[in-house]
C-alpha cells in the first residue's frame, strides 16, 4: 500500500471514529482530558501498527481493542476517576421522560460516577461496551480478549454492583 | 432450581447471553417465582435507564482541534527519522503555539521582554538626560571606569581609542550609551586606565561620581570585569 492511500484511510478512520471512541473512553474513564489522551494514543498505535490490520476484521473492533487496553491500563493506574469536565453533559433521550422526572441532569452525572466507581477495570469496560454501547457478546470478547464465560461473569458482577449502587443512591436521595 | 442458583442467570437477561438450556431454566423459574420476576423487571428498568444516558460534547470544535493534533503527531512520527534537530525544535514550537495556553504564555513572555527593554531604555535615557542637564557641553564625554563615572573631554576619547589599539583592544567601549551630548563608556583595562589617569590629570571626578553612582553605571558585575581583564 502506498503512503497516500495509507494516509487517506487513516484520515477516514480518525474522522469517523474519533468522537465515538472518545465517548466510549469517557464512559469508562470519566475524565475528558484522560479520554482525549487515550484516543490520541490509540490512533497513534493504529498508525504504527497499520500494516498489522487485517482487512477481513472490522476496524471498529480492532480500534476498540486498543482503546479498551489503554483504558484498562489507565484505570489500573488511577483508582478513582477524576471529576467531569464542564464541557460535557449527560444527555437524556426525550422518550425517557419518566427517568428525567426522577433525576435531574446534575444528579445523572453524579450517579454515573457513583454507579461505576467501585467496579473493577474489567467489569467497567465490559459493562460500558455491552450495556452502554450495546455491543454483541462476541464483539466484547474480541475487544477485551476475554472468553465469553469471563465476559458474562464480569457482566454479572458489574450489573449486580450497579444495581446495588442504584438502590443505595436512591435511598440516599429519598433521605435528602 | 433455587432462587440463589437462578439469580446469576437473571442478571444475564440480554439476548445472546444465555444458552438454550439456561434460558429454559430461567423461564421455568420465573413462571413460579414472583420475587425473581420482580428482579428481572427491575434489571430491565435499570438497563433502560442506563442506555438513556449519553455523553454529549457541547464543544464540537474541540474534536477538530484534537483530530488535527493526531495528524500532527503522525506526521511527526513519519518525519522523525529524516528531520534534523533544528527541524524538530521548529516542529515542536509550531505544535506548542497551536495550543491556546502556549500561545497566550508566549505572548505574555514576549510582552514582558518588550516592556523590560523599554523600561531599561527609559531608565538609561533619564540618566543621560540628567547628565545633559548638569553638564550640557556637547564636546564632553562621561566615562565609567571601574564602575565609577568620570567626565572626559573630547580629546580624551580619542586618546582612549588610540591607546586601545596600542593595547590590542579592538573595542574599548564594552558598554556604551550614546546621546546627543554624552558617550558613556565602560572600561575594564588597568593599563589603559593608568594611561588615561596620567594623561587626564586635570579631571576631578569625585563630584560627578556622587551624582552618577547609580545602578545603570555600576550594574556591571565584578565577574564580567575579571573575565575581561583575563581576556585582555
Amino acid at each position: 500500500m502506498d503512503a497516500s492511500s495509507k494516509n487517506q484511510i487513516f484520515k477516514e478512520w480518525v474522522n469517523r471514529y474519533y468522537e465515538y471512541g472518545f465517548r466510549v473512553a469517557y464512559k469508562i474513564i470519566g475524565n475528558e482530558e484522560d479520554s482525549r489522551d487515550i484516543i490520541q494514543d490509540a490512533f497513534l498505535k493504529v498508525w504504527i501498527k497499520f500494516e498489522d490490520y487485517n482487512e477481513k476484521n472490522k476496524f471498529s473492533t480492532w480500534f476498540f481493542t486498543i482503546v479498551s487496553n489503554l483504558c484498562y491500563d489507565r484505570l489500573r493506574r488511577i483508582k478513582r476517576a477524576s471529576s467531569y469536565s464542564d464541557s460535557l453533559a449527560i444527555e437524556v433521550k426525550p422518550e425517557n421522560e419518566s427517568i428525567e422526572n426522577t433525576m435531574n441532569l446534575k444528579e445523572f452525572k453524579d450517579t454515573l460516577i457513583k454507579l461505576s466507581d467501585n467496579l473493577s477495570p474489567k467489569q467497567k469496560i465490559v459493562f460500558v461496551l455491552r450495556d452502554m454501547e450495546d455491543l454483541e457478546i462476541a464483539e466484547v470478547c474480541e475487544i477485551t480478549g476475554m472468553d465469553p464465560e469471563k465476559v458474562k461473569a464480569n457482566l454479572y458482577y458489574a450489573r449486580k454492583q450497579i444495581r446495588a449502587n442504584l438502590i443505595s443512591f436512591k435511598k440516599l436521595e429519598e433521605r435528602i | 432450581m433455587r432462587c440463589e442458583e437462578i439469580e446469576p442467570l437473571i442478571y444475564l437477561w440480554k439476548p445472546g447471553e444465555l444458552n438454550v438450556s439456561e434460558q429454559q431454566a430461567v423461564d421455568e423459574h420465573l413462571s413460579g417465582c414472583s420475587l425473581c420476576k420482580a428482579l428481572q423487571k427491575e434489571l430491565l428498568g435499570q438497563n433502560l435507564q442506563i442506555t438513556s444516558w449519553n455523553v454529549k460534547n457541547k464543544e464540537n470544535h474541540k474534536a477538530d482541534f484534537y483530530i488535527e493534533r493526531i495528524f500532527e503527531k503522525v506526521r511527526a512520527i513519519e518525519d522523525n527519522q529524516t528531520i534534523s534537530l533544528p527541524g524538530r525544535i521548529k516542529q515542536f514550537s509550531i505544535y506548542c503555539f497551536r495550543h491556546p495556553v502556549y500561545r497566550y504564555m508566549s505572548a505574555a513572555i514576549i510582552s514582558a521582554l518588550v516592556v523590560t527593554f523599554l523600561l531599561q531604555n527609559y531608565i538609561v535615557y533619564r540618566h543621560i538626560s540628567a547628565l545633559e542637564a548638569k553638564f550640557g557641553n556637547p564636546s564632553s564625554y562621561a566615562a565609567v571606569i571601574e564602575n565609577k563615572p568620570i567626565l572626559l573631554a573630547k580629546e580624551d576619547f580619542s586618546f582612549i581609542k588610540a591607546n586601545s589599539i596600542k593595547h590590542g583592544i579592538k573595542k574599548p567601549e564594552l558598554n556604551w550609551f550614546k546621546s546627543s551630548q554624552f558617550l558613556l563608556m565602560t572600561m575594564r583595562n588597568h593599563r589603559l586606565i593608568q594611561e588615561l589617569a596620567s594623561h587626564n590629570s586635570g579631571i576631578e571626578p569625585f563630584d560627578i561620581i556622587k551624582i552618577y553612582n547609580s545602578s545603570v553605571f555600576t550594574g556591571e558585575s565584578k565577574r564580567n570585569q575579571y573575565n575581561m581583564e583575563e581576556k585582555l
